[in-house]
């Protein structure tokens, strides 16, 4: 990973299955996309937008940087405590 | 499968099939060239419509992840788009500079191949968009 590269990953997936083994559907529901865009969202293959990353934090009751990790070259370490 | 998908599968078969019957189309009214070509065009644009109704995509129904990887997939069938458009017209200059006088069937040709290869472009990326990621 370069300097400046960075990867935004996220603990939709744990947070579901907190909250009652919440479905992909359910939660799509939720905050207004289809499934398959939270299927996409747990595997790291979209980065949503700012709008949809506060619906889904607020779904879950939580910060939004308790639910979407920023991970960068020499500084994951919010990672390491978040998870 | 979601609705867009469908959608570019769709685009990607009525393209290839559309842009294999333009050079029979041609063959087979000699006369008519000009039209020919230009019906194949209309037709597919007519399937096109047609086919979005019949898969049910209607704009609402698309989140922001359809909506990201749909402009995206624009932007480069729209690049290619103004390649073809380029290479054909500098082609065509090319060929016929000596005369100056470019058939029109050749232009009608030109249009129709650019269009449809946006087209496929635009399905080609959708469908790759989806499966890789955005």
């Amino acid at each position: 990973m370069g300097a400046h590269e960075a990867r935004l990953t996220n603990a939709i997936r744990r947070l579901r299955f907190e909250h009652g083994e919440m479905t992909q559907e359910r939660l799509g529901e939720m905050v207004g996309v289809t499934r398959q865009t939270i299927i996409a969202l747990e595997a790291d293959r979209y980065v949503p937008s700012l709008l949809l990353a506060l619906r889904i934090a607020r779904a879950f009751g939580r910060k939004v940087e308790e639910v979407f990790i920023l991970e960068e070259a020499g500084h994951d370490t919010h990672k390491r405590r978040a998870r | 499968m979601v609705p867009q998908q469908k959608e570019a599968l769709l685009v990607l078969v009525a393209s290839t099939v559309f842009a294999a019957l333009v050079w029979p189309l041609r063959l087979a009214l000699p006369a008519l060239e000009c039209e020919a070509v230009f019906l194949d065009l209309l037709a597919f644009i007519a399937v096109l419509w047609i086919g979005r109704q019949l898969v049910g995509l209607k704009a609402r129904a698309l989140d922001e992840r359809d909506l990201a990887i749909r402009y995206r997939a624009a932007v480069y069938s729209t690049h290619l788009f103004g390649a073809v458009v380029m290479v054909g017209a500098m082609a065509l200059w090319a060929a016929h500079r000596t005369t100056l006088a470019v058939p029109a069937a050749q232009v009608a040709l030109l249009a129709t191949f650019a269009w449809m290869a946006m087209y496929l472009a635009w399905s080609l990326s959708v469908l790759v968009l989806y499966r890789r990621g955005i």
